[in-house]
């Protein structure tokens, strides 16, 4: 009775197989992706230690640039894994079974790469435990602090129970791994054995987080737009702001999904787990994502010009013709012309445009984050004269920027190398006809009703 | 409590920036290099520059306005609703301090402040002589506090803090000789120094003060007023 | 000065709330592991 039970899965070599072994490949995309990390923890250090913030561009009016770009950004790419594990769970959404663990661990090592942007950006990142001590609740950085330091625990523990199974089955199926690598196994396991009425607990449990996830990933974004809505800055101070970062960060995290997808399907000849099929889906979601994007642009700027308040219309005028105008016009090529056009003409059944789609999504939404952030800063309410408020980003910057996404880049690689990123019990066909079938509020079917019953006609 | 003001009377005012360049004497504000003013790094807790006109004309029919601005002090501040761990905060007398000591220099702050009227340090101090022989010599220090004139440290905030240090002076001068503290002996360093004599400081809560009755004339007015601010200082319209 | 004007504005208060949130969502979520792990243990002959 001490053996665990792992339910049946035909796809089990080929998830498997990435984990038997680490090739010449990789150990050299790890190189060059540590080597560029190093390079951004380097710069920062000079930072840090040496010259202050004023290694950066940033200068008055423009306090804020690419560090707080980036922070948005990471943190909008992890709403992609709570949206595909969480959302789509309590939606009923079957197919979304294999993409999960893949979007989750987006979602695991992005936010904190968004916190680390914040540290970065901060001028005395060695006070910040003054947030806790002296923290203020009025203060929207707060409500960013709280929000996504859960928002960071909770999405560590989904990922980790959904895990759970996963790794008690390399515990059990890898036996020629070194052997630190299996003492890993064991000891993340728990003892997971599959009986008992684990795998029961194990899907109330992340039901129920699911619900607490989604409410999360809604609050998160939410609270982040606010640190600038808050302000009664032209151009920040905007009712729509919070919907429009929600919206922007499903748009790029869902995106990313597909990107990242497609590079495990083609390096892991996993097209048979993660067939065209799941691209689908997922394009159907984009293009409703790409037309919802189009919609926040149309509501915020109509509106903005057509009451052409001036100091607002300064601010759209530095986007629209002004000193951003290339950038936001590029935006608008990279998030919505080109990518719609691809999403509705090319993308069906067709990865490689799916992926050009989304890869332009992404730069463009990087864009977006920065236009939303920088123009306002450039023409403040009573300097705007005075002010030829430039911004030129420094090496420093674009190194530590650079090292940012290797560094997630470089996590997501080595996971994928030491443990199955396709999850195997969640996609395991079902061992005999369900006999307790529990919708889960009434979406849902259990598939594992029969785990308790099997177990005791002693299989 | 008093209710610290100042009213500054743009018909006087020639833009000298003597005030300018005494505040930054008697606060202790870092030297920038032309490299670092040139990007906009320069600190000037008391600016002076064109306000924008109406219909400016061309030459020889141009119009110029000048200002200077301190901070505005207001009464409803933007910037410390936003401060997430309370390094600036507003005193019982209408005074809008910044602590150095605790600012983590998130500078949520000076986004928020629709004047533009803070500063950050981007790069530590540094004063060559004869200047660094000429600091003024005045603290706001304490436990866990670090205000005014007290020589910051890199990566934080700072503002005009209508010379807080002269309060305090003034309050341990009247102590020592065991007297009441009049609101007339505490003058910020613009105000002791303004060649046009344009600007005046006091006590808005007293009616016979100069700002009080300045402040009801015709001609006064507030920046950004329909920003709902209420800023202490106050200034008297050309004409 | 009301309450819920003391619960903003006191320096401090915020961290409480901050370090109350997470704390608590840990102690749930070890509870919570440790639930599943455990499974139904009556089950067992």
């Amino acid at each position: 009775m001490n053996k665990a039970w792992h339910p049946k899965n035909e796809r089990e070599e080929i998830v498997l197989s990435p984990i038997h072994a680490v090739t010449n490949n990789d150990l050299w995309l790890w190189g060059i992706l540590a080597a560029i990390l190093l390079a951004g923890l380097v710069s920062w250090g000079i930072q840090f230690f040496v010259t202050g913030l004023s290694a950066t561009g940033l200068n008055r009016p423009v306090y804020w640039g690419l560090y707080i770009t980036n922070f948005v950004f990471f943190i909008g790419l992890a709403h992609s894994g709570t949206f595909i594990s969480a959302i789509l769970r309590l939606a009923g959404q079957g197919w979304r079974k294999p993409l999960t663990r893949a979007a989750e661990a987006i979602t695991l090592f992005s936010l904190p790469f968004g916190v680390t942007s914040i540290l970065i950006d901060m001028g005395r990142p060695d006070r910040v435990l003054n947030i806790f001590i002296y923290g203020r609740f009025q203060s929207p950085l707060l409500w960013d602090i709280t929000a996504v330091s859960l928002y960071l625990f909770s999405s560590v523990v989904f990922f980790y129970l959904s895990l759970l199974p996963d790794i008690a089955l390399c515990r059990d199926r890898l036996t020629e791994v070194p052997a630190w690598q299996h003492r890993m196994y064991e000891i993340l396991s728990l003892g997971w054995t599959g009986r008992n009425g684990q795998f029961e607990r194990l899907e109330k449990a992340l039901d129920g987080m699911a619900i607490f996830m989604t409410m999360l990933v809604i609050t998160v974004h939410t609270v982040v737009s606010w640190v600038f809505g808050m302000t009664i800055q032209p151009g920040w101070h905007t009712a729509l702001i919070g919907p429009f970062f929600l919206l922007g960060a499903i748009f790029s995290g869902t995106s990313a999904v597909v990107i990242v997808l497609a590079i495990l399907r083609k390096a892991y000849h996993m097209e048979n787990v993660l067939p065209v099929s799941l691209f689908n889906s997922l394009r159907k979601l984009l293009i409703t994502f790409t037309l919802g994007w189009l919609y926040m642009m149309i509501a915020e700027n109509l509106t903005t010009s057509y009451g052409n308040l001036p100091e607002e219309m300064r601010v759209l005028g530095q986007k629209t013709g002004g000193d951003f105008a290339i950038m936001f016009w590029a935006m608008w090529i990279l998030v919505f012309f080109v990518p719609l056009l691809i999403f509705i003409f090319k993308g069906k059944d067709n990865i490689p445009w799916m992926v050009g789609a989304t890869v332009m999504v992404n730069i463009g939404m990087w864009m977006e984050r920065f236009i939303v952030i920088v123009p306002t800063e450039t023409r403040p309410r009573l300097l705007y004269e005075l002010t030829k408020g430039v911004y030129r980003p420094t090496l420093i910057e674009w190194v530590i920027t650079a090292s940012l996404f290797s560094g997630l880049i470089l996590l997501y690689s080595m996971f994928t190398r030491f443990f199955p990123i396709v999850p195997l019990w969640e996609t395991a066909d079902s061992l005999e006809p369900e006999e307790n079938e529990k919708p889960v509020i009434g979406f849902r079917q259990h598939k594992f009703g029969a785990t308790s019953s099997a177990m005791l006609k002693g299989k | 409590m008093s209710k610290w003001s100042m009213v500054i009377d743009l018909d006087k005012c020639v833009a000298c920036q003597a005030c300018s360049i005494a505040c930054r004497f008697e606060n202790n504000t870092p030297v920038a290099a032309p490299d670092q003013s040139e990007m906009g790094r320069a600190i000037r807790w008391n600016d002076v520059f064109p306000l924008p006109v109406e219909g400016e004309g061309e030459y020889p029919n141009t119009k110029e306005r000048y200002i200077t601005r301190p901070c505005m002090h207001c009464e409803n501040p933007p910037c410390i609703k936003v401060c997430p761990v309370g390094a600036t905060y507003q005193d019982e007398e209408g005074i809008v301090r910044q602590n150095y000591a605790r600012c983590i220099g998130c500078r949520l702050c000076t986004v928020g402040c629709p004047y533009t009227v803070r500063y950050f340090n981007w790069s530590a101090p540094e004063w060559v002589s004869p200047l660094s022989e000429h600091l003024n010599p005045d603290r706001v220090e304490g436990s866990g506090v670090l205000e005014g004139p007290s020589i910051r440290p890199r990566g934080v905030v700072e503002k005009c803090t209508y010379c807080i240090h002269r309060l305090k002076k003034a309050h341990e001068q009247a102590d020592a000789e065991g007297r009441e503290f009049r609101a007339d002996e505490y003058v910020p360093a613009c105000v002791q120094t303004c060649t046009g004599k344009a600007r005046f400081f006091g006590d808005l809560d007293d009616p016979t003060s100069t700002v009080a009755q300045l402040s009801q004339k015709r001609r006064a007015f507030r920046l950004l007023e329909e920003a709902g601010t209420n800023p202490k200082t106050i200034y008297l319209q050309e004409g | 000065m009301s309450i819920g004007y003391l619960f903003v504005n006191t320096p401090g208060i915020g961290g409480i709330v901050a370090t109350v949130v997470i704390g608590t969502a840990a102690v749930i979520y070890f509870l919570l592991t440790r639930w599943i792990i455990n499974g139904d243990k009556k089950e067992e002959e």
